[in-house]
């Protein structure tokens, strides 16, 4: 610009699109690349978006969403030897977070698994990490499953927001809307045969909308329209990551990677130790006996300034790890955080990062290194916004 | 609003107001639409000395820091610590109340490298064409 501090190349590769583009367009929206697709970054503003998904409703757009399907009689117990957690809890129409191993431990992915039916398995994937996880699957997986790749064939949207459900009542009907979270049925918006996943990214309720791909600008109308009465906006990438980061949710590719395990990162809970052989459990087992040298924290800058992903962590004056996504928290919500706090009316600078046990630990003063000087920084409990229930 | 005529301007789009041998600086109003929401900015501190093309201010939007350059030689005499409270500012006023900074020691007749507002104009437009 104010020159960014992020590197371009000049040989940049073309970039993907998803079915929408020449709809969005017509918004009129910032673009960026990510993860090799042109998204829309916001369509109004950051702030408004964000502020819009908080207090009624907002329409994404996660078409760069790769979606792997695995099917045949021995799917489920196929993957079951392959993801971190135990899918014996994964009965047809449900949906279940896990993240998919090295035989290190590492990270490769992570992901939400729907079971469509008894034999059938859908895999949305981060946009990354498509091709690696499909080859994944074909290299290891076992027994009658076969693996196909649809990320030409399904888009993906996401209806998020205290008002979502509402919408989604009135384009798909009320026994949809009602269906409890973590599920995924088949349904039909604006004649279009969809599936409806009671998930999403954003700390808010509301569903997901796996759309064929020929039928996602009618459905992306379809919503924007009927859901105009209720405040519902398209709303861009920038919001999605500023969401999910109040929301605590760790993003693949900044806080996750192959450098991190499931124990590193606060998400123990995914590991199905219950369960029989899969990859990875070794090595997990053996960071669990030994204790994970580093933990996912969140913090809260207590000092002027904004955190960003690469910003060192330091505390007694020596650097203890690394800030991994940071933002500022837009003011306003109407939610509290993990402490039942209300979240404070002025913008509040948030991220999180990787430190050791003994610093991850809230209430902690650290300080966090950004253009050259440093800023306090307190460690706290996740989420930093908790939506109210029942309101 | 400040007379933009009267403005210098730089390619990583600062302006410069010189009056003597003094100049206050902010962004342009091209710049401000392409950061959108400023959430932050880090102002420099009273008295630090930057050479032209040096990283003088940080301005921060909900998404990404931006590097402000100052556009000439000087020394820091001002700093606008409104923008502490109202960051926004930068975004509703970019010419006036959401300036960033004030040099001072600068040498006015040095000032080419600079461009005159048809020049920034026909600079931006060429950009984005």
């Amino acid at each position: 610009m104010p020159s960014q501090s992020s590197n371009s190349s000049i040989a940049e590769p073309v970039l993907k699109r998803t079915p929408l583009f020449e709809l969005q367009k017509r918004l009129n929206p910032r673009w960026a690349p990510f993860s090799g697709w042109e998204l829309p970054v916001y369509y109004s503003s950051i702030l408004k978006e964000h502020q819009a998904v908080r207090t009624a409703a907002g329409l994404f757009d996660v078409s760069h969403l790769g979606h792997l399907e695995v099917s045949g009689s021995g799917a489920v117990a196929g993957l079951n030897r392959i993801v971190t957690q135990d899918l014996g809890r994964l009965g047809p129409g449900q949906a279940l977070y896990t993240p998919i191993c090295s035989e290190a431990g590492a990270i490769l992915d992570e992901m939400i698994l729907y079971r469509l039916a008894a034999d059938r398995v859908r895999l949305v994937v981060n946009a990354a990490n498509g091709d690696k996880i499909l080859d994944w699957l074909r290299q290891r997986l076992t027994g009658e499953a076969e693996t196909a790749d649809l990320r030409e064939d399904f888009g993906t949207l996401a209806l998020q927001g205290p008002r979502a459900l509402e919408i989604l009542a009135g384009a798909a009907g009320k026994a949809l809307a009602a269906a409890p979270r973590y599920t995924v049925r088949p349904g039909r918006v604006a004649g279009v045969a969809v599936w409806l996943a009671r998930t999403g990214y954003t700390g808010e309720d509301g569903c997901e909308l796996f759309v064929p791909a020929s039928g996602l600008g009618t459905v992306w109308n379809h919503l924007l329209e009927t859901g105009a009465s209720a405040g519902l906006e398209p709303v861009g990438l920038g919001a999605r990551d500023t969401l999910r980061l109040e929301a605590g949710l760790p993003l693949g590719g900044s806080d996750l990677d192959e450098r991190t395990t499931p124990l590193e990162a606060g998400l123990e809970w995914t590991i199905g130790w219950a369960k029989g052989p899969f990859i990875g459990r070794e090595a997990l087992e053996k960071q669990e006996r030994a204790g994970a040298a580093r933990r996912l924290s969140g913090f809260r800058l207590t000092g002027a300034g904004v955190a960003r992903h690469g910003c060192p962590i330091l505390s007694g004056g020596k650097p203890v790890g690394v800030v991994t996504s940071g933002t500022l928290l837009p003011p306003g919500a109407s939610g509290q955080d993990a402490e039942k706090r209300p979240i404070p009316p002025a913008p509040t600078a948030i991220g999180l990062g990787y430190l050791p046990p003994a610093l991850a630990v809230p209430g902690t003063a650290v300080e966090v290194e950004l253009h050259g000087r440093r800023a306090a920084a307190e460690i706290v409990k996740l989420p930093f916004y908790r939506r109210k229930r029942g309101a | 609003m400040a007379d933009l005529e009267k403005l210098k301007y730089t390619k990583t789009h600062e302006w410069i107001r010189v009056e003597g041998n003094k100049g206050v600086v902010g962004i342009t109003d091209h710049a401000q639409q392409e950061i959108s929401d400023v959430v932050f900015v880090e102002v420099p501190a009273l008295g630090k000395t930057v050479g032209a093309g040096e990283e003088a201010a940080v301005v921060e939007s909900v998404k990404s820091a931006f590097s402000i350059y100052a556009p000439v030689a000087g020394k820091v005499a001002r700093a606008n610590e409104e923008l502490a409270k109202n960051p926004g500012r930068v975004n509703a006023a970019p010419y006036a109340e959401g300036w960033i900074f004030e040099l001072e020691g600068i040498d006015a007749g040095n000032l080419e490298g600079l461009m005159d507002l048809p020049q920034y104009e026909q600079f931006v437009q060429g950009k984005e064409a």
